[in-house]
């Protein structure tokens, strides 16, 4: 099968997060907002956009007495994103530019 | 949806640019504590049958094995509460190379300094050899899951070079 480009995941920031969640099995909200530089606000916006597309799992629990939220790709979710980095790879490999490695995680 | 190659090259830098800071940015594998806490408890249990006798020594065996247990529960649940745990496929396999060589290095210098002990005939030396391991095992094992997350780093920066 050819692969595709998601536009749910092509959006920057949403790419930026779908691609830090690949390399991760679980993480934690603050971690996901520190290392890609998001408000509080931009993160819980795209995130909720990524589980409406039934591509992220979001975990509430707590650590100690505070209330955290986790998050995760879900299957349907790595499989889009392996796609969509297969497909861009594709479209740059057929330009004939070098093919810049992002190995989509997984 | 079309997309230029130029966009395609800019989104796949990003991804791997991304990828490579969320492995920068990742904490310590697992918590170091669990490693230090496994050989306390092997030296406790080796003071409880050397060193103690009779129904003292039962109890020594039977409160490390208490609180092995309440470790085991509470290292998973700090291993589900961090703040991020890696994919298996960015996880270097040197880096559980690495893991598995601290776990039989600390076991060969326990066994070693024990023939040493017991030829030089230092009072129990189950008991000695086992608090100079889990001395090692203070100092280095918070190093080691430190490192193997380095390593997964490296890897990922190496792979995408």
């Amino acid at each position: 099968m050819r692969p595709e480009l998601d536009p749910v995941i092509h959006a920057p920031t949403r790419l930026r997060i779908v691609a830090l969640l690949a390399a991760s099995d679980e993480v934690e909200f603050a971690f996901v907002r520190d290392t890609l530089e998001l408000s509080d606000s931009a993160l819980s916006k795209q995130a909720a956009a990524l589980e409406a597309a039934g591509y992220v799992r979001i975990r509430k629990g707590h650590v100690g007495k505070r209330p955290r939220t986790w998050f995760s790709l879900t299957r349907e979710g790595r499989a889009a994103y392996e796609s969509h980095v297969a497909a861009l790879q594709a479209i740059v490999a057929g330009s004939g530019h070098s093919l810049l490695p992002a190995r989509p995680a997984g | 949806m079309q997309i230029s190659p130029e966009e395609a090259a800019k989104a796949l830098d990003e991804i791997a640019r991304t990828r490579h800071r969320t492995l920068r940015n990742a904490p310590p594998l697992f918590p170091s504590w669990y490693l230090s806490f496994i050989w306390g408890g092997i030296t406790v249990v080796q003071f409880a049958t050397e060193v103690l006798h009779g129904p003292a020594s039962w109890a020594g065996v039977a409160v490390v094995l208490a609180a092995l247990a309440v470790a085991v529960v509470k290292f998973l649940r700090d291993m589900f509460r961090l703040p991020m745990r890696p994919h298996r496929s960015v996880v270097d396999p040197w880096a559980w190379a690495g893991f598995a060589g601290w776990i039989v290095g600390t076991q060969v210098l326990c066994f070693a300094l024990l023939a040493v002990f017991g030829a030089t005939g230092l009072p129990y030396p189950r008991t000695f050899s086992s608090l100079a391991v889990f001395a090692v095992a203070l100092v280095t094992a918070p190093a080691l899951p430190r490192w193997m997350a380095l390593r997964n780093a490296r890897r990922a920066e190496a792979t995408d070079s």
